[in-house]
């Protein structure tokens, strides 16, 4: 059964000198929501208010909540397949780079093995997937997949900061 | 609240404009998609899409446009993309879509690439 609430956890931390961010504003923030597309939007926007406080400029922000929108949708399409089950988020931010985790417990589904290399005009139609995950892997840093001895799916990106 | 909504103008010169205000998700792709081809399908291929409300557009959505751009090409028509904020526009370039996109800030120029 899926929880219609969220659950939230935020811990701030550092003080670290130098930083080309605010360090009062490193937060790791993690929480729970159902896999469903209705939920897109309530990801989308709680994404997009942490990432407004790390004064990210607005297209940083913008790639940023695509991934993690882009990420959830896969993860309904094909780890959920339609059936009910909940995506963990976590965002940590420190002041080298934004860290994005994202766990379900659909059926096993690597996102990284269908990462196509191009876009093919040809081929990309309403029915083809991959270009979401094309979106990602140009957009953020790193990317990466593990199967967890729990069953569990996790995604983990990172973007890093541009120095400034 | 609506999430998508998507208002049609047509140019006296045969340019249909469709203002997609809101975001495009998985949540209304379905809406979106029919509405774009359901105004293809009655022969409109000369299409330009206001983005000056657009707050987000997904993957799935690109696709779609990009599938129905290929369909108006081939008809001598075209979509051609007006007024699209810029964090999104950053992205398109990102991802090469501003190769087969024009992308316009004057509505004159948009509808005059199409004639």
């Amino acid at each position: 059964m899926a929880e219609n609430s969220t659950r939230y956890s935020q811990t701030k931390k550092g003080n670290e000198k130098d930083s080309p961010r605010n360090s009062s504003k490193y937060f790791h923030l993690r929480f729970i929501v159902p896999g469903d597309v209705q939920e897109l939007a309530a990801i989308r926007d709680r994404v997009e208010k942490q990432s407004a406080s790390m004064n990210l400029s607005d297209e940083e922000a913008y790639q940023i909540v695509s991934a993690v929108d882009e990420t959830c949708t896969n993860i309904i399409k094909h780890a959920y397949q339609g059936k009910e089950g909940n995506i963990e988020i976590s965002l940590k931010v420190d002041s080298e780079r934004f860290e994005i985790e994202v766990a379900d417990k659909g059926i096993y589904f690597d996102p990284t093995l269908n990462i196509p290399q191009e876009i093919d005009q040809e081929k990309i139609g309403r029915q083809k997937g991959g270009l979401g995950l094309f979106i990602i892997k140009k957009t953020m840093d790193d990317l990466n997949y593990r199967f967890t001895m729990s069953g569990e799916n996790k995604l983990h990106l990172v973007k890093y900061f541009r120095s400034e | 609240m609506k999430t998508l909504e998507i208002t049609h103008r047509m140019d006296k010169k045969g340019v249909l404009f469709l203002k997609v205000a809101g975001f495009i998700d998985a949540s209304n792709i379905n809406f979106f998609d029919r509405e774009l081809n359901s105004q293809m399908e009655k022969g409109y291929n000369k299409i330009i899409l206001d983005c000056s409300e657009l707050q987000y557009l997904n993957s799935s959505a690109l696709g779609i446009l990009l599938e129905a751009h290929q369909t108006a090409v081939k008809q001598q028509g075209g979509i051609r993309i007006l007024n699209l904020p810029q964090k999104i526009e950053k992205t398109f370039n990102i991802l090469g879509f501003n190769e087969y996109f024009q992308i316009f800030s004057d509505e004159a120029k948009a509808v005059q690439s199409l004639l």
